[in-house]
């Protein structure tokens, strides 16, 4: 397959490439091109030029930042979020959702920008980022923004990036609570039929103090369950109707609905995972 | 056209591309190294897998011109200077790791990145690591007991 | 008719001196030396000088009359030489026709004229300077499209007032034809229960990892067209390349150099042999078509269809008699219409002594793609059919899989055994191969096991099949509906051997290399005849139509090692005939007291004085023409042609579709996961008899590879439609292949009953697995739901399925308490 004609620009700063992307209409930017080649050698995507910020250095740190604040930038590829000490030391939750990503090769190139942009409404990242609040860095040529990663996301493929704005880095606060992360997929390098991130703390006395949980592959994107974490949130395991909560937040959902999964298998599944995984963690804190 | 220049195999080699050339057509077409295959054209079956300094990547979802300055291996670099085989040729030769041999590029390539990355994986991880490949002909039983073999060859080489 | 007598039948033919050395050792594949250099040389490694480049444009509709096309702006693309359509195609070549249909369509072209039957149809050809270009310019051609209703199964293809695909055959059923052998009425009298079911089998298919490639050039000084091209039965494609764009047969060269992975799907290329001849010819360029995938899994998968399968039981067990109806959606490609029904008489009875049966078929056309001939054809559906419907009946009748099973094998002291319709299995020992695969599989322990955990709440099942896996096409059952005889048959091959003027050894097959390990297997067996080293015989395993061959030369229908390895060893041995002859006179020794080692003509089995090299021999034999013996020819090469003489000429009541038959039983292990429903092979032993072996590597491993692409086909891929006809499957990220953690490790052990009817005893190797693994597995995963009373007919088994299956149940509702 073979992509159209385009024209190509490599710049080699970020002031280089937002001046680009903002010059040229219909131009796009080029991460990994992990998602957006294959869209353009089916020809479902035809940009006029491409700007490529493969070689920008500003784009490829890993910081962390006054020992609680881990900045990532945009280029850092799957790979190296598995594999790099700082996150896995103050953020093992991402670096484990990274290893969950397609396969080796994929996760060489392919970037948590490039993941997070492309908004695939089961990719992996979405539902941990999501879990552990995480903040994204957007510039232009006018502005410097950021937005918590669930305003950032609107739907399946949709974001709230502007035209000439380019995704810089990711901003997570170090999280090293309990968690679990999981994805279903018939085979590893497939899109998740499901998915769930959680991460949950106890008190001393088994109450539930800290919640999230975020799910993927739902029809309208990635998703908080804030219901399922007010419920739960003040409570001890005996206290809880776990899987009538579950019950009571998975029925309002509507999940992705294709050859691999309609939404009421996906459902199950879904539930499945969630009160195992869920279980785990509102018990597990206790023992220790 | 725009310009690249990149290292294959420990060669420099530069010339003029349209930007929308993939590297892997780049490496077949223009380089004229054909061990390097064609399997899916969507970055699923690994056939086209080549090594980007040091780690592997799928060439048929990267544009050559993305890499500028890199230093990939691919297939034709694996055998030795005297032209030996490596130990990732060797084992697979030795267990009879393939049928068509469509897929064994990109197989070999994995291998060579995988036992000096993790030398010690149990069958089960060597699956899971080999999963974005695909052989059509094989079943995977021999591939693995070749990269098994090629783990032992590369602990004892260094030893 | 007189009736062969099933003992003549099989007599063997070879009056051979053959010594095994080589043969029956597993020798490291030579092929493989150049393959993990990455120089194994396959079609899309060779280019021509000055080479174009050509891309399709294929319909994105299953059903549409084409109102208009305009190729004006994809014709002024800066590079872009040559662009076919419909209106060309129609008035410069033939279409296709059909090989089994009484009537045969006459409107289907090899690129689609006035109307589009399927999703993906070529509709035009572009021919430019670069890939790149001529894909840019397909994107530029524009169709207007009228939709037609889409007829997306076979039932809706049956009704009476249903769209019609070729509405010149007044009907969508191509074929129906019925059979009978035995007194079934009798049998279904008899019976204490009768035991009913249908079946059901989905669109799947072999992908090999290289797509279809063709690259054609039309030498002008010479007139002639020559085709590089991944093709699995050139000798086939040459006749119908020249049917369909006329270019005579004498006229086209044809090579197909070591192709990326056969099963069966690159027999169907040949319309674009032809495609590109003619588009070769027209331009003057050499063209190069390489497919996408995307356009690899458009088209040329197994049909869909399904199967009522009725059978005659006694209460103790015994198979009285079995009346099968089988209906195909053949989809639109008249071509093979009905082979996936006929073929399935080669195992209709499985491994069972079944003497009353009927079998009727339906090939039906719809708006489902065109078919090819994938591994193994219609016999892994139909030993799915066989062996499911074992599994019910034991079920049915409350007896033990296993006993069941053994009360209906064929005795061994039966073979060879003669089918109700004529089908002759040549040997075997079936309850020794079920007596050893259930020790290999510690079938007892792993009952245990399974009692064990299923207290323990897991859900563990075992399955077990046998199967027949049979090899070397009589072809002529493409005719046994219609009223001639056919003018081929794939029974015989033709190849080359010669000592070449340097002394060395070299064999052409003549045949395609499709990843089997032909050039190490020809290289043992031939080393065995000349005394030498496999290592020093140089084996040619391509395809060059210039040399000699049959009509039907191919690699396909697991004939290799009958016809192929016939053809090597008949070359071989009139050649060292000739040797010795030569040497005789040379040497002025009687002929009988020299024989051939280490390159040498030898005398003396004790000291073995080496007498004459085979250089010095090849100077003599090529150039001293002077005083070269007087009654011999001149020069060392020898093509000879073999015809496995047991194929029977096609009488309906009498006939043998296939050949050889290996057998083997398969024992899979497995545990299905309530949370999701997935299926785990925790085990899976498989004992395998495929007569005499020459390499057990390469034996072995095709039998793995066979299996775990049965494992595909049993719980992973299907080619998904729409009711638009839409093939939803175009990527491997929606039609999914088993990967490394998908497979198994197996476990395989070898048993040998030589054929009697093949030169060295060998018999089918390569399908095996793809046949017997389907019931295997699914009777597995039937065995882990029992406590859910499932029944399965179908496949493939998805966890998805599987949950709509049982969430109905009480066993679910019991596990899955109030959560959900
Ligand atoms: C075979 C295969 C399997 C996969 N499996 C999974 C999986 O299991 N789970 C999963 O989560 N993902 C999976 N992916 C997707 C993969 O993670 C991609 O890497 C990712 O979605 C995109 O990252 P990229 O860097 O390649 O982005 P690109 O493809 O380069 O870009 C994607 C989109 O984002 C835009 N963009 C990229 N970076 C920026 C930026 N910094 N600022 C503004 N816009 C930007 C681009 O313009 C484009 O529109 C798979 C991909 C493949 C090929
Ligand atoms: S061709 Fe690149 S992964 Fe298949
Ligand atoms: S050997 Fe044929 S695809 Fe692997």
């Amino acid at each position: 397959m073979y992509p159209s004609n385009f024209e190509y620009m490599r710049p080699k700063t970020l002031e280089e490439a937002i001046e680009l992307i903002s010059s040229m209409e219909g131009s796009r930017v080029l991460a990994g091109g992990q998602s957006l080649l294959s869209m353009m050698k089916l020809r479902i995507f035809e940009p006029s030029s491409l700007i490529d910020i493969g070689f920008i250095p500003e784009l490829k740190h890993v910081k962390l930042e006054d020992k609680h604040k881990v900045r990532i930038g945009a280029m850092v590829n799957h790979h190296e979020i598995l594999d790099n000490p700082i996150v896995r030391e103050n953020l093992p939750m991402l670096s484990s959702t990274a290893e969950k990503i397609a396969d080796l090769q994929v996760r060489n190139r392919g970037t948590i920008g490039g993941s997070i942009c492309e908004a695939d409404p089961a990719a992996d990242y979405l539902p941990t980022l999501m879990a552990l609040n995480a903040k994204v860095h957007l510039k232009s040529k006018s502005e410097e923004r950021s937005l918590d990663i669930e305003e950032f996301i609107k739907g399946p493929f949709e974001t709230e990036i502007q035209d000439g704005e380019i995704l810089t880095e990711v901003e997570i606060e170090k999280n090293t609570e309990n968690f679990a992360v999981e994805k279903y997929a018939r085979r590893k390098a497939d899109f998740a039929v499901a998915s769930v991130a959680a991460s949950a703390r106890l008190a001393k006395d088994g109450k539930v103090e800290y919640i999230r949980v975020a799910i993927g592959a739902t029809s309208e994107g990635p998703k908080r369950l804030k219901d399922i974490e007010s419920s739960i949130i003040g409570k001890t395991s005996a206290q809880l109707d776990l899987g009538q909560i579950i019950q009571n937040t998975i029925s309002k959902i509507d999940m992705i609905s294709d050859l691999h999964g309609g939404s009421e298998y996906r459902k199950y599944v879904l539930s499945g995972m969630l009160m195992r995984m869920l279980e785990s963690l509102i018990t597990k804190g206790r023992q220790r | 056209m725009v310009t690249v220049s990149m290292k294959v195999n420990g060669k420099n080699y530069s010339g003029e591309v349209e930007p929308r050339t993939l590297l892997v057509h780049f490496i077949r077409d223009n380089l004229k190294l054909k061990g390097t295959h064609i399997g899916c054209d969507t970055a699923h079956c690994g056939a086209c897998t080549i090594l980007w300094n040091g780690e592997p990547v799928k060439s048929c979802q990267i544009l050559a011109v993305q890499a500028e300055g890199a230093d990939l291996t691919t297939v034709e670099g694996l055998e030795l200077e005297d032209g030996k085989y490596s130990i990732e040729q060797e084992s697979f030769r030795e267990h009879s790791a393939m049928q068509c041999g469509y897929c064994t590029p990109g197989f070999l390539m994995m291998t060579r990145y995988l036992i000096r990355n993790n030398p010690e994986m149990t069958r089960d991880e060597i699956r899971e690591q080999l999963h974005g490949n695909y052989c059509m002909c094989t079943g995977y039983q021999q591939i693995v007991d070749a990269v098994q073999d090629a783990q032992r060859k590369f602990i004892k080489s260094r030893k | 008719m007189s009736k062969l007598s099933t003992q003549e039948q099989v007599t063997a033919h070879s009056e051979s001196s053959f010594s095994a050395k080589n043969v029956g050792k597993g020798v490291l594949r030579f092929e493989d030396l150049k393959i993990i250099k990455g120089i194994r040389g396959y079609a899309d490694d060779i280019e021509f000088a000055d080479q174009h480049y050509a891309a399709v444009l294929s319909s994105p509709y299953a059903h549409a009359k084409i109102v208009r096309i305009d190729v004006s702006k994809a014709l002024q693309v800066p590079g872009v030489i040559l662009i076919l359509t419909g209106k060309e195609i129609k008035s410069l070549t033939n279409p296709m026709s059909s090989r089994a249909a009484t009537k045969s369509p006459t409107s289907h072209y090899i690129l689609a004229v006035d109307k589009v039957r399927f999703m993906g149809e070529p509709v035009a050809l572009v021919v430019a300077k670069s890939k790149y270009i001529a894909a840019d310019a397909v994107s530029l051609i524009e169709v207007e499209y009228e939709p037609l209703p889409v007829v997306s199964s076979i039932e809706e293809a049956l009704k009476k007032d249903a769209p019609l695909i070729y509405p010149e055959l007044g009907s969508n059923e191509l074929i129906f034809d019925h059979f009978e052998f035995g007194d079934v009425n009798k049998a279904f009298k008899e019976a204490d229960k009768i035991v009913k079911q249908r079946l059901k089998i989905q669109r799947y298919g072999s992908t090999p990892l290289e797509t279809w490639n063709v690259n054609a050039y039309f030498d002008k000084t010479r007139e002639e067209l020559l085709v590089y091209a991944t093709d699995q039965q050139p000798g086939r494609t040459v006749q119908s390349v020249e049917r369909t764009i006329k270019i005579p047969a004498s006229k086209i060269r044809l090579i197909v150099p070591p192709v990326g992975g056969g099963f069966g799907n690159k027999l169907a290329i040949w319309h674009f042999v032809a495609l590109m001849g003619l588009a070769a010819k027209l331009c003057g360029k050499p063209v190069k078509w390489v497919q996408t995938r995307m356009e690899n899994l458009y088209a040329f998968h197994r049909p869909r269809g399904f199967m009522d399968a009725e059978f005659a039981m006694r209460k103790d067990g015994k198979i009285l008699g079995v009346k099968l109806s089988d209906w195909q959606a053949d989809g639109n490609w008249p071509y093979v219409a009905a082979l996936y029904s006929l073929i399935k008489f080669a195992n209709m009875s499985g491994v069972y002594e079944i003497r009353n049966l009927s079998f009727e078929y339906r090939s039906v056309a719809t708006n489902d793609p065109p078919i090819v001939q994938d591994r193994g054809v219609g016999k892994p559906f139909m030993s799915f059919v066989i062996e499911r419907m074992m599994d019910i009946a034991a079920d049915e009748l409350k007896l033990d899989k296993i006993a069941i099973r053994q009360k209906n094998l064929i005795p061994t002291e039966k073979m060879p055994y003669t089918t109700a319709s004529g089908e002759v299995y040549e040997s075997g020992n079936y309850p020794e191969t079920l007596r050893r695969a259930l020790r290999l599989s510690d079938y007892n322990l792993k009952r245990e096991e399974q009692a064990r955990l299923r207290k323990e709440g897991r859900y563990i099942g075992i399955g077990l099949a046998e199967g027949i896996e049979p090899g070397t096409s009589n072809l002529g059952y493409y005719f046994l509906s219609k009223a001639d005889q056919p003018d081929y048959n794939g029974a015989g091959q033709m190849s080359t051997v010669e000592i070449a003027p340097d002394g060395v050894v070299k064999v052409n097959m003549n045949g395609p290399e499709i990843g089997t390990g032909h050039v190490t297997t020809i290289a043992q067996v031939v080393s065995d005849v000349f005394g030498l080293e496999p290592s020093e015989i140089v084996v040619d395993a391509s395809f060059d139509s210039t040399l000699g061959h049959l009509t039907y030369a191919g690699t396909y229908s697991n004939a290799f090692n009958d016809v192929y390895i016939g053809a090597v060893l008949k070359a071989s041995e009139q050649l060292k005939n000739k040797v010795l002859s030569i040497a005789s006179s040379v040497l002025k020794e009687p002929k009988e007291s020299l024989f051939l080692k280490e390159g040498y003509v030898c005398k003396n089995i004790q000291t073995a004085e080496k007498l004459l090299s085979f250089k010095e021999l090849a100077k003599i034999s090529y150039g001293r023409l002077l005083s070269f013996p007087k009654d011999q020819e001149p020069g060392l090469k020898v093509v000879a042609a073999y015809v496995n003489p047991t194929a029977k000429p096609f009488v309906r009541s009498d006939f043998n579709v296939q050949l050889t038959h290996s057998n083997s039983v398969h024992v899979c292990y497995v545990e299905v996961i309530p949370e999701n429903w997935n299926v785990k092979i925790l085990d899976y032993s498989i004992v395998h008899d495929a007569g005499k072996v020459i390499n057990p590597i390469i034996v072995e491993g095709l039998a793995i590879g066979s299996t775990v692409s049965g494992i595909g086909g049993a719980m992973y891929e299907e080619f998904v439609f729409d009711e638009q006809g839409i093939n939803l499957s175009l990527t491997f990220g929606d039609y999914l292949k088993p990967t490394a953690m998908e497979a198994p490790e197996l476990r395989i052990e070898m048993m040998e009953s030589p054929a009697p009817n093949t030169v060295l005893g060998t018999k089918a190797v390569g399908e095996g697995g793809a046949i017997t693994s389907l019931a295997a597995v699914a009777g597995a995963i039937e065995d882990a739901l029992k406590p859910f009373n499932v029944r399965i007919t179908e496949l493939p088994v998805t966890p998805e399925k599987i949950w709509n299956w049982i969430k109905q149940s009480n066993e679910f509702k019991r596990i899955s308490g109030g959560v959900r």
